[in-house]
């Protein structure tokens, strides 16, 4: 009876549910000469462990036992015989097995053990948690899952968590915006599946929450558009990365096809710390980190000529040297003379019309760029209270993070608490509970994008080498304060200085993510799981334009209210035994219910009646009331079964129905299967000694992918506040989802008693009937249609090496290495199109999906150039009209990716370097564009004196044969027209890069020592972010984007804001 | 059995999760609540007029007045619509063809609503759109276009010929329509908008009216080589001799001008343009300013910014067609006044000055117009000056360069009309290209740097990207003019 009670508890941990059941495994008491043994398990960290294994053999080999620890972490044996010997082994998933030999058992003594368990990472039995946040051992995985600890957002801390998992993670693809300090990002897996750029995106998970990853725009593009897009952030970034516990990042979709149409991206499940329990009183940690931000990299500016179009001499305004040759006539350009000792008259601040009266020394001035530019310091606290007994746990945690930037005036506030409740009810009835709150807001968000009243637009043309930035600091005309901006030398861009504390853009947002789960066991077979899940944010937006900026003539106010809702209600019924001891199946149904809801409301005075007066109130037109509403629900049904043969072949079969209300009715309603299988060979075959494990696993996957929201039937477009027009794309009735099946199959080795792993990934994605809107000829009356067409195959391989070189008592350097490499390439498009464009840049260059391409492939113009491929000279000295036919000139997405991070750990020292590198990828350059049209950088000196001949040939129209250019041209002429904006053949650059993304060193103090003063723990640690930044690329940095409104486009750096060096020092107390 | 129970719970659990799955509440999650599935035409009419005419002064502004040698660019270092290189461009295609869809949708809506002024209106904006396109391109899609709903998405082209005879058709069409008793049931007119009864009569009907039987009359004179498969003249002497039931424009209150009431949403669409893009990079040609010079024209200081030439404020031009090696700077020349910018009058589409031009033009072919030509032709100018608001300074219309002298050759006198008519197109989408084209005037010079090879342009080629989405069609209308699509071909009017 008792072995069959112990021996059924064993089976059922072996299914590894054993986390969701807890099971108090103690044994009835028999009054003889036995002994009890106690003992208690704890990890690293001193906590408790429940629910391990412990197995007790005695020296005749007759005598062995099984128990498990309980809440509390304790194990007791009661009929062990006191004078006897016995061999304790501790055994938990995701820790190294402990051992105690020889252990004599002491008559009617206090017979008590104390075992640590290691944590052991790279360890077999890890526990990953899958989707719908069912835990599962790593082992019985038929694909690629990647988990990656706390350490991993928390080592070096970042404005936007997700940011810091770059290089740490095979396959994961992070592009950044390079638009203020929000930091926002695209995070996407395993490449482009969708020709839609949003619906590439990977889900996010909190704590079972699929959260938000919607970016609400302003509604403009960055490029000349009536106003800027500004990054407002994303509930993605919400999140405080010191209450993360664990990210499993499932790649593909045969991780994620339970989650059905919402994680054809893959997905990132991110789980919160839980309350621990303490062995006594509360367990207290408190974090304070501060940091520094710094421009990391400049362009390669030149400081060798001034302003102007002529370098014959140079005047602020006509005088006796000639006419003005500085603000319209030069807008901007560094084509003037030399720095060369020599005086002109220039911009006089102190003289009424700052017109000189005398010529002063024409220098260059070498912070005309950099002065506009601060030190940015972040500020985190954060304080976590935990705590716990057998019957439940909780653990609050709160944090105040303060940003400024860069940019002065810009920076931002964010305030977050987080609850974390369990509770044991019956012994049936498990509740949990978990609440993340963030109020986050900032005084003004930098406006980004290419536009007059950025500030990146002024620095490249608004300003010159010979200009000093406080010229520009009283930025009111004399007497005009709050009417009229002073604008001293191009007037094309606003004053930088009216753009930095009069441009103002505010948030305030507050935001909630929560969820409630119960779960009920039915009996020891059956059990009941129910979850509610809510992501909701409110958040409100303004932005505020003075009188007399350029686009905003008589000013500007706007305000939004956005209410982001979304609810999910889950029912899972599990239900799990085994066959004849060899065969061990869970089969398990579901439900879910989501409804979204998006609400945003925005109140515009387009034009203000008093200068400075930022309130709708204040409209000099009847105010504008922009309300943008969407909802959208989803019914799902779904069945899992896990099936598994002696521990050693596992198949998994999934299946899930989702109803989707934004596809036509009665045509909603769609399959998505999947199976996986995994093989654990080490336990299959007889392998070398030195494998310590393998695995092979494979896997079959097909989900789909709604739209958004009403694009089935005929709605009329809002026009000018009040009016309505024919909106231009046509709608269809017919829309199917589009769907992706995939193929992934993969290779887990470990070496040498796991000191050596090697973790490999191929997959194949093919994803059809993509909901694209095709290019229509707009004499048919609409200029796009919706429709379900094309096929994008992507192929790629994963890989992730992990290593412990050395490892000794006090000394350990292990070492990962994540590399992944992607094709997306274009198959099929609709008929008769044999192109797409997923993003354009005013066409000078284009991001195009055309068949037979690979997805990203970047479109432009370029020179035209003679059988020999030298570049055709016209005979005035310049090169001819650019080639009509556009060519690729390089691809936004990088061929390769690897993340190299090395740990030291020298007794309470550890140190960690990570190194993030891409090669290949492509970005088209507008930073470089314009710098190197208006003279801003190095590249251009060459010819400035005496002029350029420029290397190409000019077709002798009376031989009809190429000639070699022998005209000269001057400099400004000769850069202008090579670098122009339509020229893609000399803006789009290789993005290859090598970042020293992550360096830290933590010292952890002295236990011995902090232990008299009631402190546990104490590390003191120094780290820095992206400090160095190895790359051709003649921008900022290669791994920008940019933000169009909402979406960020990749491939394209339309004026980026300098990219950083963030350097801080970080102290966590325990208590 | 405790298990079927449990399971049961279960099931019923499930189903009271997924009650809401009924097509009704899925169906209203998926209806829009921000966009209404159905309009009326007054909400429509407004947005479109707003949208049409500020791409027509835009084509006036970005193409006409450079090819006309209103302006040239201040720096331009190749090519040019000023040298007569002609890409095939959008010109209006997209934005016209855009506003023709709710122009149909406005028709089809009347219709269903018997709303019968709402439908007048917007066959007389798509006869001027289309005759519009027509003139620019030649053969376009008409009678198929508009019909992606019914799935074609690939219209044919129709004939020039076709087109006209359509457009004629349908302004007789409008004119019957229109009922001056009755106000727009929905409002929304913005080009004449009082929409009031005043002693029973709705004027703005009655302007629309005269703005069907004006645009009539252009496109009839327009005709004039085609008298013969078209009938012109017996249409033009109807309209002339029937003017209660044909009326045409007659005064400066009727013409058909957008005036921009510059509150939100409808402004001026310069109304922010930066100096840069407004006037630092244009400027006025010699040829445009110093006719006006001559005979100090008033409309100069509407039209035009004075330059300082030694401590004296003139009107100064560039040359149009200049070589490339040419650059003129900022600020030396006349360009576009900034209180252009802000004006609510620049939304020109048809005027009272060009149906006394048409007028003077068609007295002199010998129709009966009641009047003279010199009569016309002064009306003409004065009607103009006072578009502006300028008053015709005492003597100006006899002062040589202006003054109409009736004994001089037909030919003489037509020049003469043609160029002061070429004034009053300021801001008139094409039509003084049309013009040009039609009558040779005015002549205007050639610059030096216009390659000996550039012609004066007859046309536009069509828009490039019909080669991808219609190109069965697009093969088809350019087939006419020997599989090139040139910008020298000669339209059918014109033949």
């Amino acid at each position: 009876m008792k072995e069959k009670i112990a021996s059924q508890l064993k089976k059922i941990l072996q299914t590894g549910l054993f986390v969701l059941l807890i099971f108090v495994s103690y044994e009835p008491l028999k009054a003889q000469q036995n002994t009890v043994v106690k003992g208690a398990v704890l990890n690293d960290n001193n906590e408790m462990l429940s629910g391990v294994t412990v197995n007790v053999t005695g020296k005749n080999g007759k005598e062995n036992y099984n128990g498990t620890t309980d809440e509390n972490g304790i194990f007791v044996f009661y009929k062990l015989s006191a004078g006897k010997s016995y061999d304790f082994s501790v055994s938990f998933v995701g820790y190294e097995i402990g051992v105690i030999k020889n252990y004599l058992v002491k008559q009617q003594e206090n017979n008590s053990l104390l075992v640590k368990l290691k944590n052991n990472k790279g360890a077999m039995q890890e526990v990953v948690i899958t989707a719908l946040g069912i835990k599962r051992e790593e082992k019985s995985l038929g694909y690629a899952a990647q988990t990656v600890t706390e350490t991993a957002v928390k080592d070096a801390k970042t404005n936007n968590w997700v940011n810091s998992l770059s290089g740490k993670v095979a396959g994961l693809n992070i592009q950044g915006t390079g638009a203020g300090p929000m930091g926002s990002s695209r995070i996407t897996l395993r490449g482009e599946n969708s020709l839609n750029l949003d619906n590439n995106q990977a889900l996010i998970v909190l704590d079972g929450v699929p959260i938000s990853s919607k970016i609400t725009g302003t509604g403009y593009n960055s490029h000349l558009a009536t106003d800027s897009p500004v990054d407002f952030g994303s509930g993605v970034s919400d999140i405080n990365p010191d209450d993360i516990a664990s990210i499993t990042v499932l790649k593909g979709p045969g991780a994620t096809a339970l989650y059905g149409s919402r994680a054809a991206g893959g997905a990132l499940i991110i789980t919160t710390k839980n309350g621990s329990r303490k062995d006594k009183g509360l367990g207290i940690t408190y974090n304070t980190n501060v940091s520094i931000d710094q421009v990391n990299r400049w362009p390669d500016y030149q400081y060798e000529y001034g302003e102007g179009r002529t370098n014959a001499y140079y005047s602020y305004g006509d005088s006796p040297d000639g006419i003005n040759t500085s603000t319209g006539v030069a807008a901007g350009r560094a084509w003037g003379p030399k720095f060369n000792g020599q005086s002109y008259f220039q911009y006089d601040p102190t003289t009424p019309k700052n017109l000189a009266i005398a010529r002063t020394p024409w220098v260059a001035q070498p912070d005309y760029i950099k002065g506009f530019f601060q030190t940015g310091v972040t500020f985190n606290n954060s304080v976590s209270v935990e705590g716990g007994n057998e019957k439940g746990s909780a653990r609050l945690s709160v944090s105040h993070l303060k940003n400024t930037w860069i940019i002065p005036n810009t920076g931002y506030e964010r305030l977050t608490a987080a609850l974390s409740v369990n509770q044991k009810v019956t012994d049936k009835l498990k509740i949990n509970g978990k609440v993340n709150y963030t109020n986050k807001k900032s005084d003004n968000l930098p406006s980004a994008g290419y536009n007059n009243q950025t500030l990146m637009y002024f620095l490249i043309i608004g300003t010159a080498p010979n200009i000093r930035p406080e010229w520009f600091k009283p930025y009111w005309e004399p007497g005009l304060v709050g009417v009229k901006q002073k604008n001293p030398f191009n007037p094309g861009p606003d004053n930088p200085y009216l753009d930095i504390y009069e441009n103002i853009n505010k948030m305030n947002k507050h935001g909630v993510v929560g969820t409630v789960s119960a779960n009920y066991e039915i009996n020891k077979k059956l059990e009941l799981m129910i979850r509610a899940g809510v992501d909701m944010a409110f958040e409100f937006r303004s932005q505020q334009r003075p009188y007399s900026m350029t686009k905003f003539p008589q000013g500007s106010y706007r305000e939004q209210n956005v209410f982001n809702y979304e609810v999910n209600t889950d029912a899972l019924l599990t239900f799990k035994d085994e066959i004849s001891g060899k065969i061990k199946y869970t089969v398990s149904a579901g439900a879910n219910a989501m409804r979204q809801t998006y609400d945003f409301a925005g109140l515009y005075a387009e034009r203000l009646a008093q200068p400075g007066i930022y309130q709708v109130s204040n409209s000099l037109d009847q105010s504008v009331a922009d309300p943008q509403k969407s909802s959208k629900a989803i019914n799902s049904l779904y069945a899992t079964t896990q099936w598994s043969y002696m521990e050693r072949v596992f198949l998994d079969v999934t299946g899930r129905n989702d109803r989707s209300s934004t596809l036509p009715y009665g045509k909603n309603a769609f399959f998505y299967p999947s199976v996986s299988t995994s093989f654990l060979l080490s336990d299959l075959f007889d392998l070398p000694r030195q494998v310590s494990f393998a695995k092979f696993r494979l896997s079959w996957a097909q989900v789909g992918n709604d739209t958004r929201p009403y694009q089935t039937s005929k709605y009329y477009d809002r026009i000018y506040g009040n009016s309505f027009t024919n909106p231009g794309t046509l709608y269809n009735p017919n829309l199917k989802p589009e769907i992706i099946s995939s193929y992934e199959t993969g290779l887990d080795i470990r070496f040498l008693k796991n000191r050596l792993s090697v973790d490999a990934a191929v997959y194949q994605n093919k994803s059809r009937n993509q909901i694209i809107a095709i290019p229509l000829d707009p004499t048919s009356g609409y200029s796009s249609a919706l429709i379900n067409a094309g096929l994008i195959e992507s192929r790629g391989v994963e890989l992730q090496v992990k290593g412990t070189p050395v490892l000794t008592n006090k000394f350990k350097w292990a070492t990962t290495l994540n590399w992944s490499t992607n094709r997306s390439y274009v198959r099929e498009l609709a008929n008769g199109i044999t192109s797409q464009v997923i993003y354009n840049h005013s066409n000078n260059v284009t991001i195009e999906a055309r068949v037979g391409g690979r997805m990203g492939d970047m479109y432009g113009r370029g020179f035209q150039r003679s059988p020999e491929g030298k570049i055709i000279y016209n005979s005035t000295g310049l090169p001819a009209v650019l080639d009509t036919k556009t060519k690729v000139w390089g691809n936004a997405f990088a061929d390769w990716k690897a993340g190299l991070m090395n740990e030291f750990t020298y007794k309470n020292l550890r140190v960690s370097i990570l190194f993030d590198y891409q090669h290949g990828g492509s970005m088209y350059s507008q930073t470089n564009h314009k710098s190197n049209t208006l003279g801003k950088t190095n590249i251009t000196l060459p010819g400035r004196e005496g002029g350029i001949t420029g290397d190409g040939v000019v077709l002798n129209s009376a031989t009809g044969k190429y000639e070699p250019n022998m005209v000269k041209v001057t400099a400004d002429n000769y850069y202008e027209t090579i670098y122009a904006i339509s020229n893609a053949e000399m803006n789009v650059f290789d993005a290859t890069y090598l970042k020293l993304r992550e360096a830290r060193i933590e010292f952890n103090l002295p236990q011995e020592l902090l232990i008299k003063i009631g402190i546990k723990q104490t590390s003191i640690a120094l780290y820095g972010r992206d400090l160095f930044n190895i790359t051709n690329f003649p921008g900022f940095d290669p791994e920008g984007g940019n933000l169009n409104s909402g979406t960020i486009t990749p491939g394209v750096e339309l004026m980026q804001f300098p990219s950083t060096r963030n350097m801080g020092v970080n102290l966590t107390f325990k208590f | 059995m405790k298990r079927m129970k449990h399971i049961s719970l279960f099931v019923i659990l499930i189903s009271s999760l997924l009650v809401a799955c009924t097509k009704k509440s899925f169906e209203e999650i998926n209806t829009d609540p921000n966009r209404p599935g159905e309009v009326n035409p007054g909400v429509m009419l407004g947005q479109m007029q707003y949208r049409i005419v500020n791409s027509s002064i835009g084509a006036a502004r970005g193409f006409t007045h450079e090819l006309m040698q209103v302006t040239a660019p201040r720096s331009s270092s190749r090519d040019g619509v000023h040298r007569y290189f002609i890409t095939p461009g959008d010109g209006v295609w997209t934005n016209f063809y855009n506003n023709i869809t709710d122009m149909e949708d406005i028709i089809q809506l009347s219709d269903k609503l018997v709303e019968k002024n709402y439908k007048a209106i917007a066959l007389v904006y798509k006869c001027w759109a289309y005759s519009i396109l027509t003139d620019l391109y030649g053969d376009v899609p008409y009678s198929d276009a508009i019909k992606a709903v019914e799935g074609n998405f690939q219209p044919k082209f129709d004939s020039q010929k076709d087109i006209y005879t359509q457009i004629l058709k349908d302004l007789i069409t409008a004119n019957d329509l229109f009922d001056d008793s009755k106000a727009l049931t929905y409002g929304g007119d913005n080009v004449y908008p009082s929409n009031t009864l005043s002693g029973g009569k709705n004027i703005g009907i009655q302007r629309w009216k005269k703005f069907g039987n004006t645009l009539r009359l252009r496109l009839l004179l327009r005709l004039s080589k085609r008298q013969a498969e078209m009938d012109v003249n017996t249409q033009i002497t109807e309209i002339l001799s029937n003017t209660v039931k044909f009326p045409v424009f007659v005064s400066n209150a009727d013409e058909g001008i957008f005036k921009y009431p510059n509150v939100y949403p409808y402004f001026n669409p310069y109304y922010t343009a930066r100096q840069l893009d407004w006037r630092d990079g244009t400027y006025y040609t010699k040829f445009f300013l110093d006719k006006l010079n001559a005979v100090n024209d008033p409309r100069r200081a509407v039209w035009a910014l004075p330059v300082t030439v030694g401590g004296a404020n003139v009107y100064q031009g560039i040359e149009s067609g200049y070589p490339t090696s040419t650059e003129y700077v900022v600020g030396k020349n006349s360009s576009y006044p900034d209180a252009l910018k802000t004006s609510s009058y620049l939304g020109v589409m048809m005027t009272y000055a060009e149906v006394e031009f048409i007028k003077a033009e068609l007295a002199l072919k010998g129709f009966n117009t009641g009047k003279t030509s010199k009569v016309h032709y002064e009306s003409g100018i004065t009607a103009s000056m006072f578009q502006w608001g300028a008053a015709v300074p005492a003597g100006f219309l006899s002062q040589p360069g202006i003054l109409y002298d009736a004994t001089q050759s037909i030919e003489a006198q037509l020049e003469k009309i043609m160029l002061q008519k070429y004034y009053a197109y300021y801001f008139v989408d094409y039509q003084a290209w049309f013009e040009k084209r039609r009558t040779g005037y005015p002549v205007l010079p050639r610059g030096t740097g216009i390659p000996i090879e550039n012609k004066f342009p007859y046309r536009l080629p069509y828009p490039t990207y019909l080669q991808s989405l219609n190109p069965a069609n697009y093969a088809a209308a350019i087939a006419t003019m020997g599989n090139t699509d040139k910008s020298d071909a000669k339209l059918w009017w014109d033949k």
